[in-house]
């Protein structure tokens, strides 16, 4: 059986975890960052996160709050085999246009490699397993429909086919992110661990993002 | 549904080379490269004015040139691809001159540059009637697009994936590598003492994988298995590779023991090989780390076709291909003078050997690596 060992979820204002059931709201996406630090939810500082693209940041950020959710310490030792996947509708679309558009205004002349390295939609889960020390897979999918459920889906197959022991699942956008901590083994029993057979039979027929967040968030 | 052996009944490639994946194959045998000044737009302003591009295709005009590529792809398919299969697609960046476009006429307001379009669109023109998922890794990705199918396959719960991968040399990505400092003036030169970074290349590509049992029945032509897979990420650097090439030895070690067979098995290695001091470095430690006193003989194809970026996976994969069914490794096209590491390694010219089973490796941004063991 796989299961899902931590849950989180950030939007415009709101933030939540399923398993050790935070929930709150914050005003600015700014202070996040800080937030978290104070919290202890970030315990490492995230390098160079002031220069991450939004979808990069929320990433970090809802990796950071699921990994606390989870209850897992991610020292870069232990998290060799912990891998990556992400999805969302977008893919780096907003980073490619500022990317290209900052090129254009300069006269064609020189680009930014600051920016163009936002330009891959697999570059906030990359962000992410430098920040964290995940060895693990690392790869962005997107799907025709029903991007969550579907990634859902592919990291089931991942880790029962021995590719992975222990997964993140991130659905990213620029204004909300939802994350999930799959593993193989329950090993932490206080936080009640869900198994993923229930997570995706709850969340069947919930195809978009916001509507994934309100689902968990409700259900806490 | 029992368990089963994923194998290649199909494949096909669109090159700078040319429209047979044939003629790519003979181009490199015989090491010639098909990088060449770059015509399609102003490059005065960046490190070097060189890719590998497809000649006769429309730029600007609002015409998608990985749609132009995958047209001429679908034309020069071998064989029926079932309406069932799944379909994945492996690209960087799609359709990337729309977005061009729409910056320089100031017209921002699509999302036609997102792959979830060029998904739907590669769907419509292979006729793919299955599930569509993309499969972005930097330039893993095809490699990545290639072992999730063969996992898929493996495990019986789907016995047909089609993998199409894509990406075209544009203005947006040449001028990045160029800030990059990442290209080299020349052709690229991968595992020469000189190297100075990658050129740009274009391919669009696709391999049909089934389940060994549903090609028997359908009386495929079987080129070859797919034996084990192996994905990691060096999780150190945004743009460098790993100094000592853990990372893509993670990938090596995961992909022997998801195949059941040790590194002595393995007979050639198709190096990701990009040109440029760095990345070229870090894979020969991985080799020799994971391979150890056994020197197992190795190319690049980089300097003949360029760097392909999405479809770097593929065209690996198929022109290992080629070295199977020939029991021949091309040389690495560009070098001239091998670095010290790389000797015995790397060659100038074509290897004659029995060429069973092959390892092919990918690495790209992010630290993203792949790996892939095929067999005959």
């Amino acid at each position: 059986m796989i299961f899902v060992a931590g849950i989180s979820w950030i939007t415009n204002n709101k933030l939540g975890t399923a398993c050790k059931k935070i929930s709150g709201t914050y005003e600015n996406r700014r202070d996040l960052y800080s937030q978290f630090k104070e919290k202890g939810i970030i315990q490492n500082n995230i390098k160079n996160f002031g220069r991450f693209d939004h979808v990069s940041k929320n990433t970090c950020l809802v990796i950071s709050l699921t990994l606390y959710d989870a209850d897992i310490s991610y020292l870069k030792d232990n998290m060799q085999s912990v891998g990556i996947l992400s999805t969302n509708e977008e893919d780096c679309l907003n980073s490619n246009i500022k990317y290209f558009k900052d090129y254009v205004d300069c006269g064609r002349k020189l680009s930014r490699g600051n920016l163009f390295i936002y330009t891959l939609p697999s570059t906030p889960i990359a962000e992410a397993a430098i920040n964290f020390g995940c060895q693990g897979p690392v790869a962005y999918f997107t799907f025709k429909e029903d991007q969550t459920n579907q990634l859902l889906e592919q990291g089931r197959m991942m880790i029962e086919r021995k590719e992975t022991t222990d997964l993140l699942l991130v659905n990213s956008s620029e204004d909300e992110a939802i994350c999930f901590y799959l593993r193989k083994k329950n090993i932490s029993s206080e936080n009640g661990n869900i198994s993923l057979e229930k997570i995706q039979k709850s969340l069947k027929n919930t195809p978009g993002l916001s509507e994934i967040i309100n689902n968990i968030s409700q259900k806490g | 549904m029992l368990k089963t052996e994923p194998v290649i009944v199909d494949y096909q490639a669109i090159t700078p080379y040319g429209k047979d994946i044939n003629i790519c194959w003979q181009g490199l045998l015989n090491n010639k490269t098909s990088i060449t000044n770059i015509e399609r737009f102003d490059t005065s302003n960046f490190t070097s004015s060189k890719a590998a591009t497809i000649k006769d295709l429309i730029f600007r005009n609002r015409k998608s040139i990985v749609c132009q590529m995958l047209e001429k792809l679908k034309k020069s398919v071998n064989q029926v691809i079932p309406e069932d299969a799944d379909l994945m697609l492996a690209s960087l960046n799609g359709e990337i001159n729309f977005l061009e476009e729409e910056v320089l006429t100031g017209n921002i307001n699509t999302k036609q540059s997102c792959l979830g379009q060029l998904l739907e669109k590669t769907s419509a023109l292979f006729e793919i009637k299955g599930k569509g998922m993309v499969v972005s890794a930097a330039c893993a990705s095809s490699s990545i697009a290639i072992a999730r199918a063969a996992s898929i396959i493996r495990s019986g719960e789907k016995d047909c994936i089609l993998i199409v991968a894509c990406d075209c040399v544009s203005e947006f990505i040449m001028s990045g590598f160029s800030s990059l400092m990442a290209l080299d003036k020349q052709s690229a030169r991968p595992f020469d003492k000189k190297r100075e970074g990658i050129n740009i290349g274009e391919a669009a590509a696709y391999t049909l994988l089934m389940s060994r049992e549903r090609a028997e029945k359908e009386n495929r032509n079987i080129s070859a298995k797919i034996i084990g897979w192996g994905m990691s990420c060096d999780a150190n650097h945004m743009t460098g590779p790993s100094i000592d090439g853990e990372g893509l030895y993670l990938s090596i070690e995961r992909a022997l023991d998801i195949g059941g067979i040790t590194k002595e098995d393995i007979k050639s290695i198709c190096a990701h090989g990009t040109g440029t001091v760095y990345n070229d470095a870090m894979e020969l430690k991985a080799f020799k780390k994971m391979f150890r006193k056994k020197i197992c003989p190795a190319y690049s194809i980089k300097g003949g076709i360029g760097h392909t970026m999405g479809a770097a996976g593929i065209m690996d994969l198929l022109i290992a291909l080629e070295t199977i069914k020939n029991n021949v490794l091309p040389p690495t096209v560009g070098v001239e003078e091998i670095e010290e590491q790389a000797q015995g390694w790397i060659k100038k010219e074509k290897i004659e050997l029995l060429n069973d089973i092959v390892l092919s490796t990918n690495s790209g941004f992010g630290g993203i690596n792949s790996a892939l063991i095929i067999g005959a």
